[in-house]
């Protein structure tokens, strides 16, 4: 949306008319939304977005390159972001850093999640032992699975998601385990995301996710063999009872070099399974539906 | 603990990136659901205002609209905001299993924490099976003047950064800063000469707050070590001087390992 209204501005008078005709006349519906849309937010949260693992601190000039906004718009954006702790400006290199109430902002969804988290804790600590993986809680974000929980094995080390992680739905169990789970409505919605914002990639998978969701019906877990991480094959089970009106997913994954041929089928997807429904009764027992 | 946004009128200052973040920070575990009129109420902004900026939020995930009860939940995106911040601290990794069995040896909680403004907000927690308090999850966060955490925070901060923090807590919250003003004046000379500060325990009474400073900055931030426990009627004396040992011993051991010391 943003797209069309810089380009209908830059277009010749008789053209913007004609763009506009067509961009909005069409679906009326779609000017309302337009309207109010707030570009300045959405470029202030693009911003912390920016920010990846493995790269703590970014200068003016990265975070121009990573956006695509201009250096006056950042300036200002930074300054705002700066001014809520959301950014940390480090003198000493120049760079920003996030601030630490990117960690604040987070920390009521977690809490809100609590409980079901206190109570898979112990289960999945045991599953992430005896698999000698991790085992995780997600959630979903539009396209992308993010952990609110993870409990590693003892030799899991290389592999270390934490809580906030976050993972394309496709390439992943966990998130083709959250297709398979949720109803049709949901899961065609996501699907429009996917292919509407990654269409490569839908391309490259599309066979692959089709196939775990359709083997989700008979076996009850959904795999992904290294899609994500090279190095890494999991299984996940979507909850059956819905937490705060969301589908959460549980995966187990662990190193391949760990894995016998068949042991991921065979042994971890149904542990999974038996793991999955003993939290949801344990979940249940003591708080309800 | 939200800043006040609405005292700052320079030019340069987005407004309205300021509110969308406004409304984000209104949400607590509590209150995990809130409306637009909740919003209006919370932040003083106007209905139209806060209908745009939770539209625009719920279009990028960070709000989800939950449509049976027509309020909002926060979404996904901000966990994975502040995930870079705390996967760069590789040193939550290190003491993890380190400060977990500090935990279970006191039976007590054990945190690592980084300033926020006015707040120290929690970068990893570990807490005792023995341990009935609640559990201070990653991202919590407690006034800096008040807590033992931001005290140590306090203590070890260069004096012009110590009085900037604390000039922006007078600024914000002028009681809370009268409070606990000769408190901290007090933790900042307790720290001089035991290398610990300490506290009440703010989360429930009959608790006792120890916190050590790492000697050095990781990643530009102080990172604080705190350890509370419940003190079942002991005396005080004996106990604060044993765990402030502990502590500081478990911290110059974290620095060793991380190659600072």
């Amino acid at each position: 949306m943003q797209g069309l209204c810089r380009q209908s501005r830059k277009a010749a008078p008789g053209q913007e008319q004609l763009f506009w005709y067509i961009k909005f006349v069409p679906s009326p519906a779609a000017a309302r939304p337009h309207q109010m849309f707030s570009t300045s937010l959405a470029n202030g949260l693009k911003l912390l977005a920016a920010f990846k693992v493995g790269e703590p601190a970014l200068g003016n000039r990265e975070l121009a390159e990573r956006t695509g906004l201009s250096k006056a718009s950042i300036s200002r954006l930074t300054y705002t972001l700066g001014e809520m702790g959301f950014l940390k400006y480090d003198a000493q290199e120049r760079r920003y850093r996030l601030g630490s109430a990117t960690l604040a902002a987070g920390y009521p969804l977690l809490g809100s999640l609590i409980a079901i988290r206190q109570v898979a804790r112990p289960f999945m600590r045991v599953l992430a032992d005896a698999a000698r993986g991790s085992v995780s809680l997600g959630l979903r974000d539009r396209t992308n699975m993010v952990y609110v929980e993870t409990c590693r094995g003892h030799e899991a080390i290389a592999f270390r998601p934490d809580i906030g992680g976050s993972m394309p739905i496709w390439a992943t169990a966990i998130g083709r385990a959250w297709l398979a789970g949720v109803d049709a409505g949901e899961r065609e919605e996501a699907l429009r995301r996917i292919r509407a914002g990654h269409a490569g990639a839908w391309r490259a998978h599309r066979a692959t996710v089709l196939a775990e969701v359709e083997a989700f019906g008979r076996r009850g877990f959904c795999l992904g063999r290294g899609q994500w991480q090279q190095d890494v094959h999991a299984a996940g089970v979507p909850m059956r009872v819905p937490i705060d009106g969301e589908t959460l997913v549980f995966n187990c994954g662990v190193p391949s070099v760990l894995l016998g041929a068949r042991t991921l089928e065979r042994e971890i997807g149904p542990r999974l399974v038996r793991m999955v429904r003993d939290i949801e009764r344990a979940y249940l027992a003591e708080h309800g539906p | 603990m939200n800043s006040k946004t609405d005292t700052v009128q320079d030019r340069q200052f987005a407004n309205t990136l300021a509110r969308g973040l406004e409304l984000l920070l209104c949400f607590t575990p509590q209150h995990s659901l809130l409306g637009n009129k909740d919003f209006a109420q919370r932040t003083g902004l106007d209905k139209a205002t806060v209908s745009r900026l939770t539209y625009t939020l719920a279009q990028l995930g960070y709000l989800r609209h939950d449509k049976a009860q027509g309020k909002y939940r926060l979404g996904a995106p901000v966990l994975s905001m502040g995930y870079p911040l705390l996967a760069s601290m590789n040193l939550r990794q290190v003491v993890r299993p380190w400060i977990q069995a500090l935990a279970d040896e006191v039976r007590g909680m054990v945190g690592v924490a980084i300033r926020d403004r006015t707040s120290m907000v929690y970068l990893e927690t570990c807490r005792s099976e023995a341990d009935s308090a609640p559990l201070i999850d990653i991202g919590a966060a407690f006034p800096i003047m008040a807590s033992a955490n931001g005290r140590a925070w306090l203590a070890r901060a260069a004096p012009p950064e110590r009085d900037k923090a604390l000039n922006q807590v007078k600024v914000l919250y002028p009681q809370l800063h009268a409070r606990h003003i000769a408190e901290v004046r007090q933790a900042v000379r307790d720290f001089a000469q035991r290398g610990y500060t300490s506290s009440p325990g703010i989360v429930q009474p009959g608790r006792l707050a120890l916190a050590v400073p790492m000697a050095r900055p990781v990643n530009a931030e102080t990172v604080v070590f705190n350890c509370t426990v419940a003190l079942h009627g002991r005396p005080v004396e004996p106990l604060r001087a044993q765990l402030g040992a502990r502590l500081i011993t478990l911290v110059r051991s974290v620095e060793v390992a991380m190659g600072l010391a």
